[in-house]
Formats: C-alpha cells, sequence, structure tokens
C-alpha cells in the first residue's frame, strides 16, 4: 500500500500532509509516506494476560491484569485535532485499544509497541483515560529489532479525569523504522499531566499533541532529543488553555549530533475563557557536531486572546560551555570524558524528572548506548 | 619547584604579563600580591592552561619538564591545581561523580588502583566532616547554587581529595565569612608539607595571618617587582602599592 496513492473517497475528506504542511515542514513527510509498504494484518486475538500491554503489528497481544482492556469502535476522536494523520489513523484503525484506569497504580503501567514484518505499513489507536482521583504512570517502549523499512502510524487519545495524575513515559529508540504519533491529550478540571518524552532515534521520528486544558488543569511536557547521523526527530505541541487557572509548562532539550535535523513546534493558545491561566515554554538545543550539517527548527509560538494571564517562551542553541569544559579538564578529565559529562548533564535535568527509578535508569541506558554508538 | 622564566601572556591581543620570572620552591608558600589588572588571575590561567590566554614567550618549567607544551588535564594530572577565583557552576554533574572521576584519573595517571564508589563516599565525607561542610554536597550538581563560602570550600576538598603537588589559590578569601576562612585556612594548613607548593593570590593579608607564607611577591604591570618576606604585606597594608613605585 502507498498512501499516497490511496484513493481519496477511501480517506472521505481526510487530505494527507505535504511537505508544505505547516506542521511537517521541515519533517519531509513526503519521503516518509511514499513507500510502498504492506498494511499489516490487524487481528483480534484473545491476548495473554500479564503485567504489561503488548502491541505486535497492530495486533493486542498481551494485556495488563491492573487495568481494564478492551477493543472498541474508534469514535473518530477529536474533529478539531490539527493534524491529519490523527484522523487518518482513526479512520485506518478497526478498533482502538481502550486501557481504563479505574483505580491508582502501584507500579508504572508498560506499553510495547513491536513490528517485526518488514516494509510493513501499521496502523493503530489506543486510549487511556484515567479516572477522577486516580494516579497512574504508564511507560511506553518499542522493539523493531526484527523488523526494518517499516512505518508505524499511531496515537493515543489521553484524557486525565478531575483530581487524576498521569505520568506518561516515552522511551524510543529507534533504529530502523519511522514513526509517526499523533495525539490528542485532555485534561479535566483539575487534572495534571506529566509528559516525558525521550527519542534517541536515527530515524524519522514526529509525535504531533493536541492538548486542551480544562480549568486548573496541569500539563508539565517534557521532551529529550538526541539526533545524530541524518534523522530527523521532532515534536510538535499545540497546547490549549480553555479553562481558567490552567498551567503549561514545556521544556525541551535536544541534542544534536552530526547531521541531525530536529524540530520542536510549541504553540501556546490562551482562549478569553483561560484567565489567570499560566503558560511557560522553553527549548534548548545543544549542538554537539559539525554546525554545517545541523538543522534545528525552534518555533515558539503564542496565541493569546486574554490579558489576565503569565506567558512566556524562549528557545535558545548553542554548543558545550567552555567554562564548565575548561573546568573539568583543570581536574585531570580528558576532554572526551569532559564532554560526556556534559551532555550527560545535559540530558539528566529530563532524565531525572521520571518518578520511577528503575525506569530513569532503562532511559539513562537508552540514551548511553546512543550517545556511545558510532 | 616551579619555575617561570620571562613568561609573556596576552587575554584578547592585549599583552598583560611582560616578562614575568618566578621561582616557586618546593614545599613553600608562596603569596602574590598585587593592584588590580596586574596580572595576577592571568599568571595562575596561563598556568593551568586557560584557553583565554595566549603565551607569546617565555616557558613554565615543573619537575624538568615544560608545562606549557601540556594540555590543561596533563597539568593537572602532574599535579597542578587552581582553585578558581569564581567556580563555575556545571549544574546536572554530581558534585561526587565528578570528584571520583577526576580522583580515578590520577590514580590511573599514577598506576594505582582506582576507588570504587562506596571507597570514595567513605573518603569525601571524612573530608566534608573536616571542612565543616553538609553531607548534602554529595547529591549536589557541582557547584550549582552553591552560596559563595560553599564554592570555595568545595574548590579546597577538591584539593585534599586530589593532593596536587602544586596548589594555587586565586583569591579563595573573597566572599568568606570568619568561620569559612577559618575551615578553609585549616584546610590548606592540613595540606602544607615538604612535597607541596603554595601559590596563593590574593588582596588582603587575613588570610595570610592565617597560612602564614614563606615568601611575598609583588605583581605589577605584568612582572614580579618585589619580593620579600611576610613584613612586606604590613608595610603594603599600611601604605599601599606607592611604596613599591617609590623604590
Amino acid at each position: 500500500m502507498n498512501l499516497l496513492e490511496t484513493p481519496t473517497q477511501t480517506l472521505n475528506n481526510i487530505v494527507l500532509p505535504t511537505n508544505k504542511t505547516e506542521h511537517y515542514r521541515h519533517f519531509n513527510i513526503k519521503s516518509v509516506l511514499d513507500q510502498n509498504l504492506t498494511q499489516a494484518d490487524v487481528q483480534e486475538i484473545e491476548p495473554k494476560v500479564s503485567n504489561s500491554i503488548e502491541i505486535t503489528n497492530g495486533t493486542l497481544t498481551q494485556i495488563s491484569e491492573n487495568v481494564v482492556v478492551t477493543l472498541e469502535e474508534s469514535s473518530g476522536g477529536n474533529e478539531n485535532h490539527f493534524d491529519s494523520l490523527y484522523k487518518l489513523s482513526h479512520h485506518l484503525s478497526k478498533k482502538i485499544v481502550s486501557i481504563k484506569v479505574t483505580s491508582s497504580l502501584e507500579e508504572p503501567l508498560k506499553i510495547l509497541h513491536k513490528i517485526t514484518e518488514d516494509s510493513a505499513l501499521v496502523v493503530y489507536r489506543i486510549k487511556i483515560e484515567v479516572a477522577e482521583n486516580v494516579s497512574a504512570s504508564v511507560f511506553e517502549e518499542f522493539d523493531f529489532s526484527n523488523a526494518s523499512n517499516s512505518l508505524l502510524i499511531y496515537g493515543y487519545d489521553l484524557k486525565a479525569d478531575a483530581y487524576a495524575n498521569l505520568e506518561f513515559v516515552r522511551d524510543q529508540k529507534n533504529f530502523v523504522n519511522n514513526v509517526i504519533g499523533s495525539h490528542q491529550v485532555d485534561i479535566e478540571k483539575n487534572g495534571n499531566v506529566e509528559l516525558k518524552t525521550f527519542d534517541f532515534s536515527i530515524m524519522k521520528n514526529i509525535h504531533m499533541y493536541n492538548i486542551d486544558l480544562a480549568e486548573y488543569a496541569n500539563l508539565d511536557s517534557s521532551h529529550l532529543v538526541y539526533s545524530k547521523e541524518n534523522a530527523t526527530l521532532g515534536n510538535v505541541l499545540y497546547v490549549n488553555h480553555i479553562g481558567k487557572h490552567s498551567v503549561s509548562k514545556q521544556t525541551a532539550k535536544y541534542i544534536l549530533g552530526d547531521s541531525a535535523h530536529a524540530i520542536f513546534d510549541g504553540k501556546i493558545r490562551v482562549e478569553n475563557s483561560a484567565a489567570y491561566s499560566s503558560a511557560k515554554q522553553n527549548s534548548k538545543s545543544l549542538i554537539l557536531g559539525n554546525k554545517a550539517g545541523v538543522r534545528m527548527y525552534a518555533k515558539p509560538q503564542l496565541e493569546i486572546f486574554i490579558d489576565e494571564l503569565e506567558a512566556s517562551h524562549g528557545s535558545s542553541s548553542g554548543q558545550l560551555d567552555n567554562k564548565q569544559l575548561f573546568y573539568l579538564k583543570s581536574r585531570g578529565i580528558n576532554e572526551t570524558e569532559a564532554k560526556k559529562m556534559l551532555i550527560l548533564a545535559f540530558a539528566n535535568e529530563l532524565i531525572y524528572k521520571v518518578k520511577d527509578e528503575a525506569l530513569q535508569e532503562k532511559i539513562q541506558e537508552s540514551f548511553n548506548e546512543v550517545h556511545t554508538k558510532g | 619547584m616551579l619555575e617561570i622564566k620571562n613568561l609573556k601572556a596576552q587575554i584578547e591581543n592585549k599583552e598583560i604579563l611582560k616578562g614575568l620570572n618566578l621561582k616557586l620552591e618546593k614545599g613553600k608558600v608562596h603569596a602574590i600580591m598585587g593592584p588590580n589588572g596586574a596580572g595576577k588571575s592571568t599568571l595562575s590561567k596561563t598556568i593551568v592552561g586557560h584557553y583565554e590566554v595566549k603565551v607569546t614567550d617565555g616557558e613554565i618549567l615543573f619537575d624538568d619538564k615544560n608545562v606549557l607544551d601540556m594540555e590543561p588535564e596533563e597539568r593537572a594530572l602532574n599535579g597542578i591545581f587552581l582553585s578558581f577565583q569564581n567556580p563555575v557552576e556545571v549544574p546536572g554533574v554530581n558534585n561526587a561523580y565528578f570528584l571520583r572521576n577526576a580522583l580515578n584519573a590520577k590514580r590511573k595517571f599514577e598506576g594505582k588502583e582506582e576507588l570504587n564508589a562506596a571507597e570514595f563516599l567513605k573518603l569525601m565525607k571524612s573530608h566534608l566532616e573536616q571542612l565543616g561542610m553538609k553531607k548534602d554536597m554529595i547529591q549536589r550538581s557541582l557547584n550549582e547554587g552553591f552560596s559563595g563560602g560553599e564554592k570555595k570550600r568545595n574548590e579546597i576538598l577538591q584539593m585534599e581529595i586530589l593532593e596536587p603537588k602544586v596548589v594555587i589559590l586565586d583569591e579563595i578569601d573573597s566572599g568568606l565569612d570568619i568561620d569559612a576562612l577559618k575551615a578553609v585556612s585549616e584546610g590548606i594548613n592540613r595540606l602544607k608539607s615538604e612535597d607541596r607548593t603554595f601559590l596563593v593570590i590574593t588582596h588582603y593579608s587575613r588570610i595570610l595571618d592565617y597560612i602564614k607564607p614563606d615568601y611575598i611577591h609583588v605583581l605589577q604591570d605584568g612582572k614580579i617587582v618585589k619580593t620579600g618576606g611576610y613584613d612586606l604585606v604590613h608595610a603594603l597594608e599600611a601604605e599601599g602599592y606607592k611604596i613599591i613605585d617609590e623604590e
């Protein structure tokens, strides 16, 4: 199947993104979509019951006994989502994996995405709803080691009900396949969502988020990206403050090796119904390699429709700090080790935000693997 | 002994050291005083190989080696240590992790076995106690959020653990209260030995009252213009640097 050759009547009014589509402009989406792929045959089978969730080639193969997991018809999701691939993935998903967290989880809920077929187009969606007053942590990771040249188009519809707390952690280390994630996040009144994503791939990955905040809702999103060797990695977040006193904080840190391409497109929109909101956004990029080959597209944006609020955004880009590097060397640490320490320090600010220590270590290992590779 | 011969050095194309000669005797405490802009900090930066300094002439000999041929980390491994006037903050680099790496780099250079985390922590805790530092210094990021006094104590902590042969203290006393000054001075005095040389750069006699230097050198306009004993300090404090000009 070549998505670009699919008859338009099949896709109804969905218009596929092109290289001119605003939020894909620097991603070269055409090269990702314009491939002959075989759509994975998603089946409904009796999944194994264990303590984590596994989705293999789009088929739900394992569920966790700690949450309620079902397959349900897609309702189409949020019709106002800005990304057409969000709508496409809803359209192409026969059923969506629905996860309801009805009581607080003591351990993180693990979700493993597996692809085992080469040149496959794998499309599916997951819905996670955290009930009122419930706290949960979700950790997702990817195993694509047995497949190459495949494309995963997937996404979450996340909902934190009133007074719910959701920590969502992604550890993405992907060397042979492309991933497009398109997500909707709804944070209800006094709900709290912490998004912590770590992307250390050398392929083309991009994640789109449309996030709606109700009254007193809180979003803390942090994104660490390590891009090198012609990888294109990106995060596009459209954060919409709809309710009063809603709070959002976005932190993006990008480490860019030779020939890396990276995107941070963060739009904050504060409606006139969202008085006394607070919205902060900061992106920092650290350029390691030859500056000539590196492309970092940082696009902070504010759309404000009210005067009573606090909002700020900032973006900076630079290389390792010479003063810090010298200080370490003056204590006998050689230049290579000193640089490694500083790069790890840059990354650690976000890695240390992950609450579970075992998960922190896992992400550290993923980071070290990519940092020392090649 | 560290010997500096006819050292000329520039920062941002401006000549600061203009043919400086100085011999630092092993086992002795040397103090350098001088007016602002004389070149005191430039001298310390030149000895440790700071990237801002361009050496245009002269040499620095230490243990028969020309230090100017060495990278900064080599100079450190060979035993040259600078306590910075304004130690830089390094967020995200754990203080203990950094110091263990530094110590193990030195131990490896000397052909000794490296210390594991537990052994190092034990060593670090004993020094923290002696310096009156809190144990949370182990977990904190290197110099991040440290008060002025804490930064200086952390420099002395590094000095005590790394046991260098030549210790350059660049205004170690600036910003210190009485207790911090006492703790820092005690740390310095603990490390005095026949095998160790100190070069203390300061504007004031306060710290010199604690550490009792063997020699006082006056650095003026990029050169050492006078060397004397401890009584020179009191003469400078009473009359100012004009007494050098008048000689």
